[in-house]
C-alpha cells in the first residue's frame, strides 16, 4: 500500500451505481463542454471581429464583422448561463466518485479555484457591458470584449489547473508541506498542464467556428453575402484551430506519462477503439465541413461534418476519464472501490423530474417560436 | 476522522469568508424566488387593469431581476458549493453522499428556471400577453420548486432529526424543521421582493406612478410583518433541546448586560427588522412623495445586513455540529471522538508527517493539530483569534480547557491523547505568550509517544 495522503472515502455511501453516474457525468460534460466550447470560443471570435472591424478592410468586410461582433455578443449570455448551469451537474458526479480527489486538489489551491466565480461574474458582466453600450461605447467596447476573454480563458486556466492536480496525489503532501495549506498553489510544474490547456481552447476556437457555419447556414435565406462570409469565416477557424490541434494533440500525447498513455494503444479495454474512432470522426468532420464551407454550400454536408465532429468529442470525453483513472490506479485506487447504496426512489424521481423539465422548456420553446413568427 | 488538508485563510477565518458570499447568495436567491411571485401577481393586476405604466416598469424591473438573479445569485450558489468544499470538505461531502439525486433534481429544476427566466424578460411586447404572464407564474412555480428541493438538504444540517439513527434519506430530507423552515423563508422572500422593487419603483420617472408603485411595493412587506412571529415561533419549536436552550439563553440574557454574541445578533437582526417595517410604513407607504432613491438603498442594504446576521445565527446555534449530531463543524465525525484518546490523531492523519511527538517536533505537531481542530472556526489572530480568546492562560489551564471543550456545547471535544493535547497547549501557549511550564512541574507532559496500531 502507499503513503499517499488521500482521504478515506466518505462513510456514506455514494446513492447511485457507479455505471449510472458515470454515464450522467459523460453526458453533462459534454453537454457542458460543448456550450463552453461554443462560448469561449465565440468570445474569441467575437473579439476578433470586433478589433478587425476597426483596424482593417474595406467598408463592406467591417460591416460584417462588426455585425457578427454583435451577433455573438447578444448569445454569448446565454451561453454563459449553460455552461455554469451545466458545468454545476458533472461537478456534482464527480464528487460523488472521485471526492476525496477533487476536494483536495481543490484546497490546495483553494484561493485561486474559489477566484473563479468573480472572474466568471466579472467576465459576464462585460459581455453584458458590450451588447448593451454597443452604440453608447462604440470606440471603447472592445475594452469589455478583451476584458470578458481574459477572465474566461483564466477560469479554463484555472480549472485544468484543479483537474488534473486531483489526479497526481502523489505531489499533495509536498504541495501542503510547501505552501503551509494558504491555498495559492498552480500546478504549473505539471507537464500535461499547458498542452491540455492549449487542446480545450483550440477546441473552443474550432467549436465555435462550426457555430458560426451554423449561423451562416441560417442567414442564407436572408442575406446570401453575409451567410457566405460567416459559413467560409467560421470554416477557416474550424480548420485552422484543427490543423494546430494535431499539434498541439500530439504534445499532449507525449506529455502524459508512457505507462498511462499506453492505454490508449492496449488491446485491453476499450480506449484504443474510442480513441481510433474519435480521431475518424474528426477527421471525417472536418472534411464535411470544409465541404460544405468552400466546394457545395449544403445544409446536409455541414450538419454531417457537425454531428460527426460532436461524436468525436463525446468520445474523447470518455477518453478523459479513462485516462484520470489510469492515473488514480497509479494511487492504487479504482472506481470500483466506490461503495455505493443506490437511492431507487430519489433516482426514479430525478429521472421523471428531467422528462418533466425537458418537457416544459419544449413548450416555452414552441410557443416563443410560435408566438414570436404570428407577431 | 477528515483526512483532507486544511485551507489556512489567515485573519478572514473560513467564518467569514463562507458568510460574505452567503449571505450576498441568500439575499439574491430569495429575491430570485420572491421576485417572480412579485412579478406575476404585478403583471397579473396591471393587465387586469390595462396599466400600460405598469407593464412599462415591470419591463425595466425584470431587466434587473434577470442581470441580478441569473449572474450574480446563480454564481455566488455556486460560490457556497466552492467555499464550504474548501473549507470544510467532510461536510459538503456529506452533503453531496447523502443528497446527491436531490441536487440533481436541483439542478434539473435550476435550469429551467433559468431559461424561463430568459424567455419571460426577453419576451416582453414579442409575445401575447397571456402567455407571457404564462410565463410569470409558471417561473414562479419552479423558482418555488427550487426551494422546496434545497430547503430539505438546508434544515438537515441543523435538524437531521430520525436520519442519524436511521440513516434513511427521507428522514433526513423531511426533517422536524422543513416545513417551518419553507414557511418562513417563502414569507421572507416576499419581503425581499418588495424591498428590492422599492429600489426600483423608486426611479420611475412619472411622480405619480412612483408614489403608486412605491406604496404598493411597500405592501410587499407586510405579510412577514404579521406572519413571521409565527412562523418563527413553529420553527423555534422543531430545534434541537440544546439549540433551543442557546437561543432561551441569548434572549434571556439580553437585559442582563452581559450580551453574549448570540444575543447581540438577535438584537441586531430585531431592531433592523423593525427599522426596515418602519421606514418602509413611514416612507414608501404612507409618503412616497418624500422617498428618495437614496432611502431605498438604505433599506436594501439593513435588508442585507439582517440577512446575514440571521444567517450567522443559523450557523452558531448549529455549533459545534454542521451536520448535528453526526458531523462537528471541524469535518471530524462524531462518531471518532470516542476512541481518539486512546488512538492518538496524528499517526492516522495523512497530512501530518511527525507520527510521533518529540521535543523537538512537539510545538510543529501542535501548530498541525490547531489547523486540524481549531482552524474551521478560529484564527491565530483575526477572526475568533485564539491569541484573544485564550489570552492571560497559562500551558497548564490551556491544556486543562482543552480537555474539556465539550462542556461549553458550542464546541467539539478535542481529539487526540494526553501528549497531542500537551502539543496544542504548548503551541497555544506561545501564540498568547505564556511563560514555559516549569522543568519540574507535576504536569509536564510525557516526551515520547509511540502511536498505537
Amino acid at each position: 500500500m502507499h503513503d499517499l495522503p488521500i482521504p478515506r472515502p466518505d462513510p456514506i455511501a455514494t446513492p447511485g451505481d457507479i455505471g449510472l453516474i458515470l454515464f450522467l457525468l459523460y453526458l453533462t460534460f459534454f453537454l457542458h463542454i460543448v456550450i463552453m466550447n461554443g462560448m469561449l470560443g465565440s468570445l474569441f471570435l467575437a473579439t476578433v471581429s470586433e478589433l478587425l472591424s476597426r483596424l482593417v478592410g474595406d467598408g463592406s468586410s467591417r460591416t460584417r464583422h462588426e455585425h457578427l461582433a454583435e451577433k455573438l455578443g447578444h448569445i454569448i449570455p446565454f451561453m454563459i448561463s449553460l455552461t455554469v448551469t451545466f458545468g454545476i451537474a458533472p461537478l456534482l458526479f464527480v464528487q460523488g466518485l472521485y471526492g476525496q480527489f477533487f476536494y483536495t486538489s481543490s484546497v490546495l489551491m483553494a484561493w485561486v479555484w474559489l477566484s473563479v466565480i468573480l472572474l466568471i461574474i466579472i467576465g459576464y458582466y462585460g459581455v453584458y457591458l458590450y451588447t448593451r453600450g454597443f452604440e453608447r461605447y462604440r470606440n471603447r467596447r472592445y475594452v469589455f470584449l478583451t476584458v470578458s476573454l481574459v477572465m474566461f480563458a483564466v477560469v479554463a486556466f484555472i480549472y485544468v489547473n484543479n483537474l488534473t492536480l486531483m489526479q497526481t496525489p502523489q505531489k499533495w503532501l509536498d504541495i501542503y508541506t510547501r505552501t503551509g495549506g494558504s491555498g495559492w498553489h498552480w500546478n504549473i510544474d505539471e507537464a500535461t498542464l499547458l498542452p491540455r490547456y492549449l487542446h480545450f481552447t483550440l477546441s473552443a476556437v474550432a467549436v465555435a467556428g462550426l457555430f458560426v457555419v451554423v449561423l451562416g447556414l441560417r442567414a442564407r435565406h436572408a442575406d446570401e453575402a453575409t451567410a457566405t462570409f460567416m459559413m467560409r469565416w467560421g470554416a477557416w477557424w474550424f480548420l485552422a484551430a484543427s490543423v494546430l490541434q494535431t499539434g498541439v494533440g500530439i504534445w499532449f500525447f507525449y506529455s502524459i506519462p508512457e505507462h498511462l498513455r499506453a492505454i490508449f494503444w492496449s488491446e485491453e479495454g476499450a480506449a484504443r477503439t474510442i480513441f481510433v474512432s474519435a480521431h475518424v470522426l474528426f477527421v471525417a468532420g472536418a472534411a464535411f465541413v470544409l465541404l460544405a464551407a468552400f466546394r457545395k454550400p449544403s445544409p446536409f454536408f455541414a450538419w454531417t461534418g457537425i454531428a460527426a465532429t460532436l461524436a468525436g468529442i463525446a468520445m474523447k470525453i470518455i477518453n478523459r476519464d479513462q485516462l484520470r483513472q489510469a492515473y488514480l490506479r497509479d494511487a492504487d485506487w479504482t472506481v470500483e472501490q466506490v461503495r455505493t447504496q443506490p437511492q431507487t426512489d430519489v433516482i426514479t424521481i430525478f429521472f421523471v423530474v428531467l422528462l418533466l423539465g425537458s418537457g416544459v422548456l419544449v413548450w416555452a420553446i414552441r410557443k416563443y417560436r410560435r408566438e414570436v413568427k404570428s407577431s | 476522522m477528515s483526512d483532507f488538508p486544511v485551507w489556512s485563510v489567515g485573519g478572514v477565518g473560513h467564518g467569514w469568508l463562507i458568510g460574505i458570499i452567503a449571505t450576498i447568495h441568500v439575499y439574491i436567491s430569495h429575491f430570485a424566488i420572491g421576485g417572480g411571485l412579485y412579478l406575476a401577481v404585478t403583471e397579473w393586476i396591471s393587465v387586469k387593469q390595462n396599466d400600460e405604466k405598469t407593464l412599462e416598469y415591470l419591463r425595466g424591473h425584470s431587466n434587473f431581476f434577470m442581470l441580478l438573479t441569473t449572474v450574480v445569485g446563480a454564481l455566488t450558489g455556486v460560490g457556497i458549493w466552492f467555499v464550504v468544499g474548501n473549507t470544510n470538505p467532510a461536510a459538503i461531502s456529506s452533503l453531496i453522499h447523502n443528497f446527491m439525486f436531490f441536487w440533481a433534481i436541483e439542478w434539473v429544476v435550476f435550469l429551467v428556471e433559468i431559461a424561463i427566466a430568459f424567455f419571460y424578460y426577453y419576451s416582453w411586447g414579442r409575445v401575447s400577453r397571456r402567455f407571457h404572464l404564462q410565463l410569470a407564474w409558471l417561473y414562479f412555480g419552479i423558482a418555488f420548486l427550487s426551494l422546496v428541493v434545497i430547503n430539505g438538504i438546508l434544515t438537515f444540517m441543523l435538524t437531521p432529526g430520525q436520519w442519524v439513527e436511521t440513516r434513511n434519506i427521507w428522514d433526513g430530507f423531511f426533517n422536524p424543521s422543513y416545513w417551518p423552515s419553507l414557511c418562513s423563508r417563502f414569507v421572507i422572500m416576499m419581503t425581499i421582493a418588495g424591498v428590492f422593487a422599492i429600489v426600483t419603483s423608486s426611479r420611475i420617472k412619472d411622480d405619480d406612478h412612483r408614489h403608486r408603485m412605491l406604496h404598493y411595493s411597500a405592501k410587499w412587506l407586510m405579510p412577514s410583518f404579521f406572519l413571521l412571529p409565527f412562523v418563527m415561533y413553529w420553527y423555534f419549536t422543531t430545534l434541537p433541546e440544546q439549540v433551543a436552550q442557546l437561543l432561551e439563553n441569548g434572549i434571556a440574557t439580553i437585559g442582563s448586560g452581559n450580551l453574549s454574541v448570540l444575543t447581540r445578533l438577535l438584537l441586531l437582526i430585531s431592531i433592523l427588522s423593525v427599522t426596515i417595517y418602519v421606514v418602509s410604513l413611514l416612507g414608501p407607504y404612507r409618503n412616497p412623495r418624500n422617498f428618495t432613491f437614496g432611502f431605498s438603498l438604505a433599506i436594501l442594504v439593513l435588508g442585507l445586513v439582517v440577512t446575514g446576521a440571521t444567517e450567522s445565527v443559523r450557523e452558531m446555534v448549529r455549533k459545534p455540529y454542521v451536520v448535528y449530531g453526526y458531523l462537528y463543524s471541524n469535518g471530524l465525525l462524531k462518531e471518532a471522538a470516542k476512541d481518539s484518546t486512546a488512538r492518538g490523531v496524528i499517526a492516522h492523519n495523512p497530512w501530518i508527517s511527525e507520527k510521533s511527538i518529540t521535543p523537538g517536533n512537539r510545538k510543529v505537531v501542535g501548530e498541525k493539530i490547531f489547523r486540524m481542530q481549531c482552524q474551521a472556526c478560529h484564527t491565530k489572530s483575526g477572526y475568533r483569534s485564539l491569541k484573544d480568546l485564550a489570552h492571560g492562560w497559562d500551558r497548564a489551564f490551556i491544556f486543562r480547557r482543552l480537555t474539556n471543550l465539550q462542556v461549553t456545547n458550542i464546541m467539539p471535544p478535542f481529539m487526540g491523547d494526553d501528549d497531542e493535547r500537551w502539543a496544542l497547549a504548548e503551541y497555544l501557549g506561545d501564540l498568547v505568550e505564556a511563560p514555559p511550564l516549569p522543568p519540574d512541574s507535576a504536569s509536564q507532559p510525557v516526551l515520547s509517544h509511540t502511536p498505537q496500531p
